[in-house]
């Protein structure tokens, strides 16, 4: 079942005391072309993986709701690109 | 892939995650709303939106919005820096959107709020709407995962849990879990765009208590001459809140609707509709953020029949 690989970002998500942040949204909200407007949940040990259509520079966003949101522009390659994520508190 | 620009009704084969009998309908593409019981309906403006108190769209009244020029102007900053790389957002200029708390009426309450479980058990948010007692639409990526990279993903959606007209931590009509799912093979076998739709099949008729939108094939004039009207769940509110925003068509092809209409990502699946003598109608399933207009999959004949099977 498993078709064309596309490019993907992962990474943890964890809170400023280094703990695990469960059940962040992760989400694109810019990219070189247009993008499945899904938003990926952190799993129990805060990690997440999502693909983009293609290589190119992606603006992503991370909120969870207790903490400021979060906001990155990641250059993402063929091999992908992984991401640490420190959430603040509000 | 097979050329599908010779024979595109290939895409609109219906495909299940269980085996069905169901068999393919046809004929009108007008198919009527139902507002469910006690619906306490709102009211609509005569410019085809929802009247929601105290929102008034912040560009002004349709007839009075400004219409962007079609020439790209470079931002003041590239004087200084240079060209920036492509970063508009789904949420173009001001954000738009307005939270609605309301969800416990029609047709507020029509819209879900979904957790899609993917088969190696990572977990999504998305949107849906109600079409029928036991249907529910929504983007063909919700429902069935295409070309993740990840090993043991790409497959359907193990569990949907769909929670119509939830407000943060209220759910007015509880949870029902399915995975009874629809799509069509342009998205299972091929991942194209143009065919990202699907639905979700409850094993109870709670539509039948929240009601649910009607639809309708209409024609590119129609289109560019309507208002179209968008609400779901998107991920940078607080979790599980619905937003509204409306606008104008941008464009239309023959199986894409395009619009500059805010989302964001959770917002797959959102009914793209009209407001037509007082109905909602889908015209579209939003599936796409873009940097100048955000995008669903038009309601063509093909997609309309397949919605008529699905809510049989």
């Amino acid at each position: 079942m498993e078709g064309l690989s596309r490019p993907l970002v992962s990474g943890v998500v964890r809170d400023n005391r280094g703990e695990a942040v469960t059940d962040a949204r992760l989400f694109i909200v810019a990219g070189p072309e247009p993008w499945p407007d899904v938003a990926a949940l952190s799993d129990e040990a805060g990690r997440f993986s999502l693909s983009v259509l293609s290589t190119g520079t992606y603006k992503l966003q991370c909120m969870a709701d207790g903490f400021a949101p979060w906001e990155t522009v990641v250059d993402v390659q063929e091999a992908g690109a992984a991401l640490e994520i420190e959430l603040q508190g509000r | 892939m097979p050329d599908e620009t010779s024979n595109p009704v290939l895409g609109h084969v219906s495909v299940a995650s269980q085996p069905t009998d169901e068999i393919p309908a046809g004929g009108e593409f007008l198919e009527p709303p139902e507002e469910g019981e006690n619906p306490q309906t709102t009211d609509v403006t005569s410019e085809g939106t929802e009247a929601v108190e105290g929102y008034e769209h912040p560009k002004g009244p349709l007839s009075e919005l400004f219409t962007p020029p079609t020439i790209q102007f470079p931002d003041i900053g590239e004087a200084s820096f240079g060209p920036p790389p492509p970063m508009a957002e789904s949420v173009h200029g001001p954000d738009d959107r307005i939270q609605i708390t309301s969800t416990s009426v029609y047709p507020w309450r029509v819209h879900c709020s979904l957790l899609i479980t993917a088969a190696d058990g990572s977990r999504w948010i998305g949107t849906g709407w109600f079409i029928g007692p036991r249907t529910v639409m929504t983007a063909g990526h919700v429902v069935y995962i295409k070309n993740s990279g990840v090993p043991g993903r790409d497959c359907w959606a193990t569990r949907v849990d769909v929670m119509p007209g939830r407000n943060g931590a209220q759910l007015p009509f509880g949870s029902v879990t399915s995975s009874n799912l629809r799509s069509v093979t342009g998205w299972t076998a091929w991942g194209d765009q143009n065919y990202d739709y699907g639905a979700i099949l409850l094993p109870t008729d709670l539509g039948s208590r929240t009601g649910w939108f009607g639809f309708g094939v209409y024609s590119d004039a129609d289109l560019l001459g309507s208002t179209l009207n968008v609400a779901g769940y998107p991920g940078d509110k607080p979790a599980g809140t619905l937003w509204y925003h409306w606008n104008r068509a941008a464009s239309v092809n023959s199986r894409k609707v395009y619009y500059d209409i805010d989302t964001m990502g959770g917002q797959s699946g959102s009914s793209v509709y009209r407001i037509m003598s007082g109905g909602r109608y889908g015209a579209a399933i939003h599936a796409y953020g873009g940097a100048t207009t955000n995008s669903g999959t038009r309601v063509s004949s093909p997609v309309a029949n397949n919605m008529l099977a699905w809510k049989a």
